[in-house]
């Protein structure tokens, strides 16, 4: 599926086509995919086509923003690990 | 800060209930960082760590796909447990100048973390060269997330 929309966009039909699949399972893989920020859907369109999301990395202001995304998860799991090696650290005294 | 910096550096602050010396050491053994530091579907392979004034610091991010992902960078300023300053960039080129300053306050530490481009050219440069590397490290990493959430 993600294969197919790199080629560019395509409506739910066009994706469930060469795959063998329901409409309905199509539609609830793309949810999943639209969840996952992999995807975007068109609103407007009546065939709300499906296209790969991709950040606006061509730009400078873009790409400091996608930097400061993955600092920010970079962040969490620094928190998530304090936690643990707290833990650890308290342990040895 | 002057004016001029403001678009080519990128800037971002957290508090941290833990104590400075622990987010310190999290931050610069190898073995602590490697945990952390990610995209979730990345290891760190590779890592030699020169921790002082003028090493460097290399490994090399290994995406879900086996892609590999050069890192180096070099340290120009280490002050324990207060503020790390290095030079960040693939071996081949400096992307930007980073620097991680750790703050007490009265619950835990204030981590900030400062990306900062030597020139507007510079950061235009690294973006049209590597942003769509960066982009597609990312992406690979959602997908990893997205495989693990439907398929385990």
């Amino acid at each position: 599926m993600l294969a197919r929309l790199g080629k560019g966009e395509a409506t739910v039909g066009e994706l469930a086509q060469p795959l063998d699949m329901s409409l309905p399972a199509v539609t609830k893989h793309l949810k999943v995919l639209e969840r996952a920020q992999l995807i975007s859907r068109s609103k407007n369109a009546q065939w709300r086509p499906c296209r790969l999301e991709e950040a606006p990395l061509n730009t400078a202001s873009g790409w400091i923003e996608e930097q400061r995304k993955v600092w920010e998860s970079r962040l969490d799991r620094l928190e998530d690990y304090l936690h643990g090696l707290e833990k650890i650290e308290r342990k040895k005294r | 800060m002057t004016k001029d910096e403001k678009d080519r550096e990128l800037l971002l602050q957290r508090e941290v209930p833990f104590a400075r010396e622990l987010v310190w050491k999290a931050l610069t053994e190898p073995e602590h960082q490697n945990r952390w530091w990610g995209p979730d579907g990345f290891r760190n392979e590779g890592v030699t760590m020169d921790f002082r004034v003028g090493g460097a610091w290399t490994f090399e991010m290994v995406g879900p796909d086996g892609t590999r992902y050069p890192n180096h960078s070099v340290f120009k300023e280490i002050t324990p447990s207060s503020r790390l300053v290095f030079d960040h960039g693939d071996g081949q080129r400096i992307w930007f100048e980073s620097s991680i300053t750790l703050q007490e306050t009265g619950s835990g530490t204030l981590v900030i973390l400062r990306h900062l481009f030597p020139s507007r050219e510079s950061r235009d440069e690294v973006v049209e060269k590597y942003g769509a590397i960066e982009g597609g490290k990312q992406h690979l990493a959602k997908l990893e997330a997205y495989l693990k959430e439907n398929l385990s």
